[in-house]
């Protein structure tokens, strides 16, 4: 019995030499970098009175995993690490968290402090000795020398200690090419945050906007976290402390409304909007409380809220994925890149994985789901636009659909009406003559569906053709009122560069004063000329009628309407008429190539 | 006496149309059918000079009644009837045999001068048809080979550069120092050739491709 319990003591005071004892770190000829890793022991101040002396007298505890993370706390946090320096260059202490609010750095030899250097950001910047957002003690430990560090922390914000001893020229080229890394994810942010605005700014669609907003808040969210605030813009400010929650907030807020805004899950989920007001809000409300009263434990109910926040539109986008939204799939598929990045850098506060280089797989998880949003905004805006195209079409079909129809039943009513005219011409000739006005109108209404065939067609904005409407419509015309018409066409006109609204103003123009011609003019030869000499282009329709009074009927409307057009074309109008020579209708202007 | 073969699938319009060309001096109509579908056997039996053939119609498309009828009897003169004005459609039928075509709402009398218009050989194109016409002899197929493809003669070529300008029979005999007869002559001459190269089967398939884009 006697032997058993000797054996558990001898157990326990192996572990507790070991524990009291750390195997001390020698800071010897390389000059590699040294993780403190294992190599050292803790101890919680939970009221935070512990001295030095105190302290050195203390049992420290060893930590459990590659870096001690002593989490949320309001509690002091001591470590203690044993070091011997065999070389006569300097080292640096470097501990990568930027939130510590108060770090001190004892250097105790023989139980006499030899130095001691205070840093973290309740400090002003300009007190660093090595100008980084990262606190670096720089140690003048005396070779072959063994000493014990002492560290004490407090802060609002997470406790990890990821520690490392640096030789001098190699923390300079760390500290040169992570602030490198940095500089190309911030400016990354900072492109995809400007080009969502400006995409926001040219299309006016709100959800560029929101997406930008995000970018830009997460962006500011790891700006702030990681100590680039505290270093290049507001120093040790209250706000420092809670810059990370504030942006962090906000961030996901406007994530929240661009997953809305993406997903539109209201469809599937009617109550979702109940949901959704709420958490308006409790945000509205809860933030600013939060941001007022910040203690170290608002992290956690940020990293729960946010948590929650995510939940829900994860559910939300997995549920439509499911049912093949590929809206969804799209947006899982970004989301989740940065979800597996945060579930990663959780394994690693956890100790589950090796701790290091938390930072980077935030960095890499974030830029990787923002590039893969941005392609689903693309595929969001190509789809959105193969739908209106789908719909025009449809439009277009039925449009055709309804033209066809119309055209045949006006076809034949005209033909039908024609034929009992021609029938009725000798028995009953004012029969014939009322099939005949019949014929002339459902003939005009004819005309004007095929005109409206022909306008509809999206094959005809820049069909050459319009110079044989114009032919086709002269010849149809004066042909029917027993007028011989020249016609003198420059085939070349056919390629100017007329706009749609030009050609269509054009056309209505020689329609009616072709009509003109026609019914009230009473000649019997027309010419009709269209050319350009020297980059002036002229349109001259003339007839040997009797012609008109101008100025008579310049009140009328049939003049308005052409000094209207010739206007709107940006032409100059000339009309000529008197009972000998008939009338001359000339419209000159510029041709369009010389135009700007 | 022309003999006038007529498919029209609207009742009233047939009898009325039977009315009219059996009334007027020169025509005779042979028969008046709903549908082009027996198109081949009502050839054989009735041999008309002219056939008035609606674009379209129930079963067999106007087009394919032209192409059989023409490949069968190419001396039969085919009118098309067509409520658009639709140039692809129209240029379509006219390589299909064609040689003319009518709106169905024009007057009577403008039907019966299209039917001896087209008795004679040939309707006047309209200018847009009369372009596509020249691009097309203008080597826009070079798919056929050079043996069987019949090539527009130089007065040919400059009757149907008149015709897109949109010159009247009479203005493009004063321009080429000829009479109206002998333009159309010309205009008889440029469809039998259009009809004979359409004829062969590489062009006929492009157009078809064309035709159901």
């Amino acid at each position: 019995m006697n032997r058993i319990y000797a054996g558990i003591l001898c157990v326990w005071f192996v572990v507790e030499w070991k524990a009291r004892a750390q195997v001390p770190i020698v800071l010897g000829a390389s000059k590699a970098p040294i993780a403190v890793g294992l190599n050292c022991t803790v101890l919680e101040d939970k009221k935070g009175t512990f001295t030095l002396h105190d302290v050195q007298k203390a049992a420290f505890g060893s930590i459990t995993s590659t870096i001690h993370n002593s989490g949320y706390t309001e509690s002091v946090i001591w470590l203690k690490i044993n070091a011997i320096n065999t070389e006569k260059h300097p080292w640096f202490l470097e501990i990568d968290n930027p939130r510590l609010n108060d770090i001190t750095l004892f250097a105790v030899q023989n139980g006499k402090v030899i130095y001691t250097q205070q840093l973290g950001d309740a400090l002003p910047f300009e007190t660093y000795p090595i100008p980084d957002r990262i606190p670096i003690f720089n140690l003048p430990l005396v070779a072959h020398q063994p000493y014990t560090l002492y560290l004490r922390a407090v802060s609002t914000e997470d406790l990890k200690f990821p520690m490392t001893f640096w030789e001098e020229h190699q923390l300079y080229a760390h500290l040169a090419g992570r602030n490198l890394i940095w500089g190309i994810y911030f400016g990354f942010i900072l492109l995809i945050t400007l080009y969502n605005f400006f995409l926001w700014f040219m299309t006016r669609e709100a959800i560029y906007g929101y997406y930008c907003l995000y970018v830009l808040f997460f962006g500011a969210f790891q700006f702030s976290l990681y100590g680039f605030g505290y270093q290049y813009v507001w120093g040790n400010a209250a706000f420092n402390d809670l810059s990370h929650i504030f942006f962090l907030g906000i961030s996901i807020f406007f994530l929240a409304v661009f997953s809305l805004a993406f997903l539109e899950p209201y469809k599937r989920f009617p109550r979702l909007k109940t949901v959704m007001k709420t958490a308006g809000y409790v945000f509205v409300i809860g933030f600013p409380i939060c941001l007022i009263g910040y203690d170290s434990f608002i992290n956690v109910i940020t990293i729960a809220t946010g948590t929650i926040m995510v939940g829900i539109q994860c559910y939300c986008a997995i549920f439509m994925a499911w049912y093949g939204s590929k809206a969804a799939q799209l947006y899982l598929v970004a989301s989740g890149t940065l979800s597996l990045a945060v579930l990663v850098v959780g394994m690693k506060n956890l100790g589950w994985i090796p701790a290091e280089n938390q930072d980077y797989y935030l960095m890499g998880g974030s830029m990787l789901e923002i590039v893969l949003f941005s392609l689903a905004l693309g595929y969001r805006l190509r789809s959105m636009q193969l739908e209106k195209l789908r719909q025009q079409q449809l439009r277009d079909e039925i449009s055709t659909n309804l033209h066809d129809d119309l055209g045949a039943t006006l076809s034949s009513l005209t033909l039908f009406s024609e034929l009992n005219r021609r029938k009725m011409q000798k028995q009953l000739p004012e029969l014939a003559d009322t099939f005949g006005l019949i014929s002339e109108r459902s003939r005009e209404a004819m005309r004007l569906v095929r005109e409206a065939v022909w306008e509809i067609n999206p094959q005809n904005d820049t069909s050459d053709e319009w110079i044989d409407r114009m032919i086709t419509f002269a010849q149809e015309t004066l042909g029917a009122a027993q007028i011989e018409v020249e016609l003198l066409m420059d085939d070349a006109l056919r390629n100017e560069p007329f706009s749609i609204e030009r050609r269509r103003s054009l056309f209505l123009f020689f329609k009616e004063a072709v009509n003109n011609i026609a019914k009230h003019s009473g000649a019997t030869y027309a010419q009709i000329l269209f050319q350009q000499t020297n980059g002036i282009l002229k349109l001259v329709i003339s007839d040997n009628g009797h012609g008109f009074e101008v100025t008579q009927t310049t009140e009328g409307n049939g003049l308005k309407n052409f000094k209207k057009r010739a206007e709107s074309l940006g032409a100059q109008l000339k009309i000529n008429s008197n009972p000998h020579s008939g009338t001359s209708i000339e419209l000159a202007f510029r041709a369009p190539a010389y135009l700007n | 006496m022309i003999r006038v073969a007529l498919f029209e699938d609207i009742k009233e319009i047939r009898e009325l149309l039977t009315e009219a060309i059996q009334n007027s001096e020169g025509l005779f109509i042979t028969g008046a059918y709903a549908n082009a579908n027996d198109a081949l056997r009502i050839m054989k039996r009735d041999r008309p000079d002219v056939v008035l053939m609606d674009i379209q119609m129930p079963g067999i498309s106007g087009i394919e009644a032209v192409r059989t009828i023409k490949a069968n009897f190419p001396e039969i003169q085919i009118l098309m009837q067509t409520v658009f004005e639709d140039n692809a459609r129209i240029f379509a039928a006219l390589c299909a045999g064609a040689s003319g075509y009518i709106l169905k709402d024009a007057s009577p009398e403008r039907y019966l001068e299209a039917i001896v218009e087209v008795a004679q050989g040939g309707a006047p194109m309209s200018p847009v048809i009369a372009r596509k016409v020249l691009t097309m002899f203008q080597g826009q197929n070079p798919v056929s080979p050079k043996e069987e493809y019949h090539e527009l003669s130089q007065t040919e070529q400059k009757i149907l550069g008149h015709l897109v300008k949109g010159l009247s029979y009479k203005l493009i005999a004063d321009e080429c120092n000829i009479s109206t007869s002998t333009v159309n002559f010309h205009l008889k001459n440029i469809y039998r050739k259009l009809h004979v190269n359409s004829a062969t089967e590489a062009i006929s398939k492009a157009l078809r491709q064309k035709l159901s884009n």
